[in-house]
């Protein structure tokens, strides 16, 4: 008798602990429609791609790097000036573990369960594992919950859906939701405006990727990614028809022939266009007038007009795509979206970012 | 056992390479020589009676008929040496013998193969390796490869060609003693008009993928047949020892028809 | 007594037959100690990794699995294990393939690589990732190892009817294999052109060969495979070694080179579509693999190909242990340390060639 009271008075806090414990346990629905859930907030976080950093910078503000037990290389060989940027402020970046260098099979599976993680994040395209990856099943086996997220194949879509599912898994839903309703407004105001525009009214847009950097000119994308941005704000990507994948080049001689209305050339390095952290506007701009320059499309109306633009080549994967998305829209319909400030967008962007993003993202050929 | 050739037909598709070829009974115990210029189709036969290439016609070997036989009992009764062993085979003499045999019924492999070997005079090259040997002396090792097999009738494709006179001498030596112990028949392509006159009991002219003439090479070789089918005026004459040799003088011009004066 | 023609004598006989002898101890002895250091290296494979867990802890866990944790059993049973054992296997598959390859059709570069079958593999893999079939039994993922093999067996199947044809020579199939290897490859291409990026992504992880991919019952199957066709493969090797010395002599000699032809090649894209079909394209391995063994066994069949298939395994085994050391925590790709760890070692060899068998 006295045996099953005392078990009975155990029971009752065990109880409430296990329904506190579970009260903790997440569910949360990721991009690919699955359910991914967690039983407690994880603390041990391994990101397929170090870009998807970003997304946590988001989230756990003042300490982004509190969770991170494992990434791969991509941030640091990709981005360099964001990455020392991140680094000065907090060193111990240096020292987060590998699990491989910026592609799909430098991934170590043995790395990732080494390091013991309570939630894998991947991206479902990019340079990390995909849902078809080995990783992914030997992660399910390990009992380690794996959730993909997408800034990359449809960010319109998905930049909602991946921060929201993250911010709810790591308990950061009140972050998640500022920086979403901020996201969610920007993205009205634009995909509003021209929800039911008809084709003569949305005009043509050659978006060259890359540009001088691509061993040919002519390279860009087709209807997913970025390209699926310039439809979403009311333009018409001329190599939508033509390029029949994800990405691909299309010969000069069909985008003069295309004679788009607007030219926007991407880039992040030399001897393309230089944007991105730490770059000044006149170095911006100095490298578009390289770009521009060059003899192939040099005879594009928007171009001899003077009016090319540049953007963050980066963009194609990143929850910041708002300000692409901005600026974007401002370039192809100036009138209806005069109003548009992707520059204070920025700002406000910045305020929930312990390391804001410094730097010109965006340049035009004529201020 | 004596070998019969009856009216071989040899084409490679439309092109006629052997016209209805019938030899004389061809003797156990002899060496023919098959002589000819090039494109005569003298390897082809050689070919054909080795079983290797297609044929129509008779062949018999001691009155069986080879074209009835399998390639298996075909192996046991002629053997067939290409003009050269390849390069870079890495296995030593005794090896390349062995395996010559370890495809057929040979009991006792190793004693076989080395017999074979010192029944050549090569014994001593029984641990070298293939690729040190000198052309010669690949001759003789596949040579070896042939007798090792105790056939009845030995065909070599140019045996001499690439060799210097020393193993031009040998090999055909080795071949006519062998062809006396065992009474065999070898059959040999050679291109060498004079070792032909010089080691073979019997010569075989082709021409053209018929049979131009044949008989003993006294008989075969003169003047006439040797502008005819070669282009050469020629005198054939005995030496001081009374060996019979080819003497070239002048290569015949060609008259338009295609056929020498 | 002729000149030239003697018989043996008792005590030279006796020399020679102690000195083959000898000769075959050592092979034998050789092909030993390629097992052996395969064994090493398996167990250093087995003993390396990320996770830091030693070799006496992995037998540990082997025997007492309930010790563990789950991620420890996972790294064992999913990561460790497997990828070692596949290396084995795929290494002599590939390598056993080309030795057969290089026999049959009197080629010193031919492989399953240089002969199309690993990129006609890559095009069927392509196809079933850019075009999954709503099958109830078979995941895409099965689609995918099946789709491969299916093609790499055609690929070997087009060499073998390219042989038939009149006039063919070896030189042909060669220059076939080649002209496959071209127009598969750039069918992947396009099919990549074409792909969305998820299966852009997918289709080039596959062709780049990764032992990642590794699982119990690809295991199975593979091992399968090599048990089986070893026996009809060491069946064939006098027929090949004869071979070796020339279509005509070993025709005249009374093998049927069509048949031993015809069967090889059975057994070559059986080992290689299966090799290739579950890890994707590894190259190097079928064509040094061989190469390396002729040079410590010579020609002798009978010894190169269970030698080929030891040494192939040894070589693929060594690379995985390298692809997970030479960057911690980062896998360089396996096919990429096949290459780099090969070719030092293959030159060696063939530098040291001027010794005697």
């Amino acid at each position: 008798m006295k045996i099953s009271l005392l078990r009975r008075a155990c029971a009752l806090p065990l109880l409430l602990l296990a329904l506190a414990g579970s009260a903790h346990a997440v569910e949360v629905t990721d991009v690919l429609g699955r359910k991914v859930d967690v039983p407690a907030e994880p603390k041990r976080v391994v990101l397929g791609e170090g870009r998807l950093f970003f997304a946590l910078a988001l989230l756990d503000r003042e300490a982004p790097f509190q969770r991170v037990v494992g990434w791969q290389n991509d941030m640091r060989l990709l981005d360099p000036h964001t990455y020392e940027v991140y680094a000065q402020k907090y060193p111990a970046i240096a020292d987060i573990p590998l699990i491989g260098q910026a592609s799909e099979q430098s991934v170590s599976a043995e790395q990732i369960l080494a390091l013991k993680p309570d939630l894998a994040v991947f991206s479902i395209a990019g340079e990390g594992p995909t849902q078809h990856s080995p990783v992914a099943d030997l992660l399910a086996a390990a009992g380690v919950p794996v959730l993909f997220i997408d800034f990359r194949v449809h960010p319109i879509k998905n930049t909602r859906v991946s921060l929201e599912a993250l911010g709810k898994l790591l308990g950061r839903e009140r972050e998640a939701q500022e920086y979403l309703s901020l996201y969610d407004r920007h993205l009205a105001r634009v995909t509003g405006a021209v929800a039911d525009l008809p084709d003569a009214q949305r005009p043509k847009v050659f978006l060259e990727l890359l540009a001088g950097v691509w061993q040919a000119p002519g390279h860009t994308t087709g209807k997913s990614g970025l390209g699926g941005v310039v439809e979403a704000v009311g333009g018409r990507n001329i190599a939508a028809g033509v390029v029949p994948g994800a990405i691909g080049d299309v010969s000069v001689e069909y985008v003069l022939t295309a004679d788009p209305d607007v030219y926007i050339a991407t880039g992040n390095r030399n001897p393309g266009v230089l944007l991105g952290a730490g770059v000044d506007e006149q170095t911006a701009r100095d490298s578009l007038t390289k770009i521009t320059a060059r003899p192939e499309f040099a005879p594009l109306r928007p171009i001899r007009a003077g009016q090319a633009h540049g953007l963050w080549h980066d963009f194609y994967n990143s929850p910041f795509n708002i300000l692409a998305i901005e600026s974007m829209a401002r370039w192809i319909h100036p009138e209806r979206f005069a109003d548009l400030d992707p520059q204070a967008t920025q700002a406000e962007i910045n305020r929930f970012l312990a390391v804001g993003l410094d730097g010109h993202y965006w340049i035009d050929a004529t201020p | 056992m004596n070998l019969k050739v009856d009216g071989i037909e040899v084409a490679y598709g439309r092109r006629r390479i052997i016209h209805g070829l019938s030899l004389p009974e061809l003797p156990a115990g002899s060496l023919v020589a098959l002589v000819g210029p090039n494109g005569a189709g003298k390897s082809t036969l050689l070919r054909a009676l080795a079983g290797l290439e297609r044929m129509q016609g008779g062949l018999s070997l001691g009155g069986r008929d080879l074209t009835r036989l399998n390639a298996a009992e075909r192996a046991r009764l002629l053997a067939y040496m290409p003009q050269q062993l390849p390069p870079g085979i890495a296995l030593s003499v005794l090896e390349s013998v062995i395996a010559a045999l370890r495809v057929g019924n040979e009991p006792d492999v190793l004693r076989a193969s080395f017999e074979a070997l010192a029944r050549i005079g090569i014994e001593d090259l029984a641990e070298q390796s293939l690729d040190g040997l000198s052309g010669g002396q690949r001759q003789l090792v596949s040579l070896a490869q042939l007798i090792a097999r105790k056939p009845q009738v030995l065909l070599l494709d140019e045996p001499t060609s690439a060799l210097d006179l020393h193993y031009q001498l040998r090999v055909m030596d080795c071949v006519r003693e062998l062809v006396r112990e065992h009474q065999l028949l070898a059959v040999a392509v050679l291109h060498d008009i004079n070792l032909a006159a010089a080691c073979a009991d019997f010569i075989v002219v082709l021409h053209g993928g018929q049979l131009y003439a044949s008989g003993a090479p006294a008989a075969v070789l003169t003047p006439a047949l040797l502008a005819e089918v070669y282009g050469v005026e020629a005198r054939v004459e005995q030496c001081s020892r009374g060996r019979l040799q080819v003497l070239v003088d002048r290569a015949l011009p060609r008259v338009r028809s295609g056929r020498y004066r | 007594m002729s000149a030239y023609l003697q018989s043996a004598g008792a005590p030279a006989l006796e020399a020679a037959a102690l000195s083959y002898r000898r000769l075959l101890l050592r092979r034998s002895v050789l092909v030993g100690v390629l097992l052996a250091l395969l064994v090493a290296s398996v167990l250093a494979d087995l003993a390396s990794g990320a996770s830091g867990m030693g070799l006496g802890q992995l037998l540990a866990g082997i025997l007492d699995p309930d010790a563990l944790s789950a991620t420890e059993r996972v790294i064992i049973w999913n990561v460790r294990l497997p990828y070692a054992l596949m290396a084995v296997l795929v290494g002599a598959a590939l390598s056993l393939a080309g030795a057969e390859m290089q026999a049959i059709l009197d080629n010193p570069l031919a492989s399953p690589f240089t002969l199309g079958v690993s990129s006609a593999a890559a095009l069927g893999a392509s196809l079933a990732i850019a075009y999954p079939l709503a099958i109830d039994w078979l995941a895409p993922s099965g689609q995918v190892t099946v789709a491969a093999f299916v093609f790499a067996c055609l690929s070997v199947l087009l060499l073998q009817a390219m042989s038939r044809l009149r006039g063919a020579g070896v030189e042909s199939l060669v220059l076939f294999g080649i002209a496959l290897v071209f127009s598969c490859n750039a069918l992947v291409s396009l099919l990549q052109l074409l792909a969305t990026e998820d299966v852009l992504q997918q289709l080039v992880f596959w062709t780049l060969g990764s032992l990642a991919r590794a699982n119990w019952e690809k295991l199975g199957i593979l091992a399968a495979v090599l048990v089986v066709l070893l026996p009809f493969s060491l069946r064939a090797a006098p027929g090949m070694t004869l071979l070796r010395m020339g279509e005509d002599r070993a025709r005249s000699f009374g093998v049927d080179v069509r048949r031993l032809r015809y069967a090889s090649l059975l057994r070559i894209s059986l080992l290689a579509a299966t090799a290739v079909a579950f890890v994707g394209t590894i190259g190097f391995v079928g064509l040094v693999g061989p190469h390396m063994a002729r040079l410590l066994v010579g020609e002798d069949q009978r010894f190169l190909l269970p030698a080929s298939a030891l040494v192939g395994a040894l070589l693929l085994s060594l690379s995985s242990i390298a692809s997970k050391l030479i960057l911690p925590g980062v896998i360089v790709p396996v096919g990429i340390v096949t290459a780099l760890v090969g070719v030092p070692v293959f030159v060696a060899l063939v530098f040291r060639r001027g010794r005697r068998l």
